[in-house]
């Protein structure tokens, strides 16, 4: 991490950015499903609408954990374990394709 | 003991331990909420027809969900430079800014606990059709409000779920007549037990008990027996087989019978008078049928309500309706009806309000216009026709009312008389109703609200119940998972508020071992921020 008085400066100037680009995403994203100016698909919340919000939020995520989290610049160490976790997490959020071949079904009687 | 590597970075890994152990488990962090959210979309994209369809979207106040997201922000920032303060070895604005990331910890908790409160005291209502009022009920109304005379319980399992939901205490019951055990275990029983305490009396749960460890000793001791004597046969029969197979005759005992002592029958359910009536507010959710129902007892019809522990309470029904006040109800939905049998809902009957039925209507061409505008030529796909923002709509009531209850100038007396008509009884005492019209009495002076009592029979109604985890799927997944997360801002609350009372003695002592711990609690609470950025989209806005 920065140590010089200049570095510090500038990475302050830094985190201050985030802050606003995290608070500008938000409200971004509150209009995209309150305001239909900034409807996607459909007038309403629709699946366009879900994409954009949820990349919006992974752009979020991502400042936050590069610039809050310094990931930006860590130790090679870190980043192998966040990889790993990241293919075990991707694995698991596939695990919910198995809901288009095996759906929830009310039971129907004997 | 000196522990290595709180400082310095470990030769192997570059970095000083507790940096590592907190990416470890923030890893394993990760882990958790992404099963969390990996269930929840599984349920959302498994959703059809008939289970939890349609899927409550939308139905968050997105508002405190903003702001609440924005104090999560402002937080991360604040404990970032908390961090930065502590390199620039300034205790005084560490203080400042950590003080900050606390302040925004405790708005949170508080936002969301105001959210919470909002759940539990705002109900929805469905009717029999489908159509569905979200309100503020009156208290208490969501029960079945019995007078109970007496208690049927199965002994098999001896729950008595009602005991919970009686108003006051539980008065003690008369000994069943007519209760036997089989004469081997008669003996065993107490002397309260078979004649009562010093009144003759038992109390119900304490009887229950012993009632229930006799039997279960009683059912033990005839299934031991009844094993022994067919075992014993069993060899007998094997005996007279090799005997017969060597040609010869078996000289042995007969077949036993069962001893009829032991084993005649043993009552699984016993009925016990209460020695006087009780009240009770019976949860629908713990009720059969969710409703009351008649049974002839001695020859005579009378009330009763099957718990769905097996346990029956039989006396008075005193009142199953649900009561809203007209202003306190927030919302119509229809969305589980066909928009050609809208006008038509059950509840338009119940709110009795053509201003605020027509309002609803014009909303809803509203949206069917923009939806319409927007598909041009092509069809409009049917889930939009039954999508929320179609068939959801707010109500204001009160209009109409004023008019239902009568001329204005007189409107207060016609209030008292309403409120009186109307007043949900509670306990069936005469207090309560005269309780119910000075309650109304003391209202007149400001507008219609004691004369707006809307009475909803319980024949109408499909199902009532607050937003809680069990009012669906949804509900269930938002209080997990709103709720692991606050429980880690909570969490995360105390280890910071634990570095800035009790940080400056190892700030002075070893100022960068003072900025490594913040970085690592402020690490923790940058992923419960990453963790609520997600949450709040999936949960409040899509």
């Amino acid at each position: 991490m920065a140590e010089s008085p200049e570095e510090m400066a500038k990475h302050k100037r830094a985190y201050w950015l985030v802050f606003y680009a995290l608070c500008f995403f938000t409200v971004f994203t509150v209009a995209l499903a309150k305001f239909h100016i900034f409807d996607f698909g459909a007038p309403g919340v629709s699946s366009h609408d879900i994409i954009v919000g949820l990349i919006v939020a992974a752009v979020k995520s991502s400042l936050v954990g590069l610039i809050f989290m310094h990931l930006n610049h860590e130790k090679g160490l870190i980043y192998k374990i966040l990889v790993f976790t990241f293919c075990f997490a991707l694995a698991m959020m596939a695990l919910s394709l198995l809901a288009w071949w095996d759906p929830i079904k009310p039971l129907l009687g004997v | 003991m000196e522990i290595p590597f709180e400082v310095t970075a470990r030769r192997d890994t570059g970095l000083w331990n507790a940096k590592i152990g907190i990416w470890l488990f923030l890893a394993s962090e990760v882990m958790l909420f992404g099963g969390l959210f990996s269930g929840y979309v599984f349920l959302r994209i498994g959703v059809i027809d008939g289970v939890d369809n349609p899927w409550p979207t939308n139905v968050q106040n997105a508002l405190l969900g903003f702001i609440n997201t924005l104090v999560l922000i402002a937080s991360s920032v604040f404990v970032v430079f908390s961090w930065v303060a502590l390199k620039e070895r300034s205790w005084k604005r560490f203080q400042i800014w950590m003080t900050a990331v606390i302040f925004c910890a405790f708005a949170f908790l508080g936002i969301k606990a105001y959210e919470y409160y909002g759940k539990f005291t705002h109900y929805g209502i469905q009717m029999k059709d489908g159509s569905l009022i979200e309100a503020q009920i009156e208290s208490g109304t969501d029960r079945l409000r019995f007078e109970a005379t007496q208690a049927t319980i199965d002994l098999n399992t001896g729950s008595t779920v009602f005991t919970g939901m009686v108003d006051g205490d539980l008065p003690k019951f008369k000994v069943p007549k007519g209760y036997q055990l089989p004469p081997a275990f008669q003996q065993k029983a107490p002397k309260w037990f078979t004649e009562g305490d010093s009144d003759g009396l038992v109390d119900l749960k304490r009887w229950v008990s012993q009632a229930k460890s006799l039997t279960a000793a009683a059912q033990k001791a005839q299934r031991s027996h009844s094993n022994e004597v067919k075992h014993r046969n069993e060899e007998i029969e094997r005996k007279i087989a090799e005997a017969e197979a060597d040609g010869e005759t078996y000289q042995g005992d007969p077949v036993q019978e069962l001893d009829a002592e032991i084993m005649q029958q043993v009552q699984a359910k016993v009925t016990l008078v209460a020695a006087e009536p009780f009240n009770l507010h019976a949860r629908t959710r713990k009720v059969v049928g969710r409703r009351s129902s008649k049974a002839k007892i001695n020859d005579v019809e009378t009330d009763v309500i099957n718990f769905t522990d097996g346990s029956r309470v039989a006396g008075r029904l005193i009142d199953d309706a649900v009561y809203v006040r007209a202003d306190h109800v927030h919302e119509v939905d229809l969305q589980r009806m066909i928009l050609a049998e809208q006008r038509d809902a059950m509840v338009w009957g119940l709110l009795d309000d053509d201003a605020a039925k027509e309002k609803f209507f014009e909303d809803q061409n509203k949206r069917i216009e923009l939806l319409k505008e927007h598909y041009g030529d092509r069809v409009i796909p049917q889930k939009q026709y039954t999508s929320r923002e179609v068939n959801v709509h707010h109500v204001h009531l009160g209009h109409a009312h004023s008019d239902h209850s009568g001329a204005e100038e007189d409107h207060s007396d016609d209030a008292a008389e309403a409120a009186k008509k109307h007043a949900p009884e509670t306990g069936g005492a005469e207090e309560d109703h005269a309780d119910a019209a000075h309650k109304s009495e003391a209202h007149n002076g400001h507008d219609e609200d004691a004369a707006a009592l809307i009475k909803i029979p319980r024949d109408m109604i499909d199902r009532v119940s607050n937003h809680g985890p069990q009012y669906g799927t949804y509900y269930a997944i938002y209080f997990t998972m709103t709720g692991l997360h606050g429980l880690h801002v909570i969490g995360g609350g105390i280890v910071l508020t634990y570095f800035l009372l009790f940080g400056k003695k190892l700030f002075l002592k070893n100022p960068e071992h003072m900025a490594n711990r913040v970085e690592v609690g402020g690490l923790f609470w940058h992923f419960v921020d990453l963790v609520w950025i997600f949450l709040f989209p999936i949960m409040y806005l899509f």
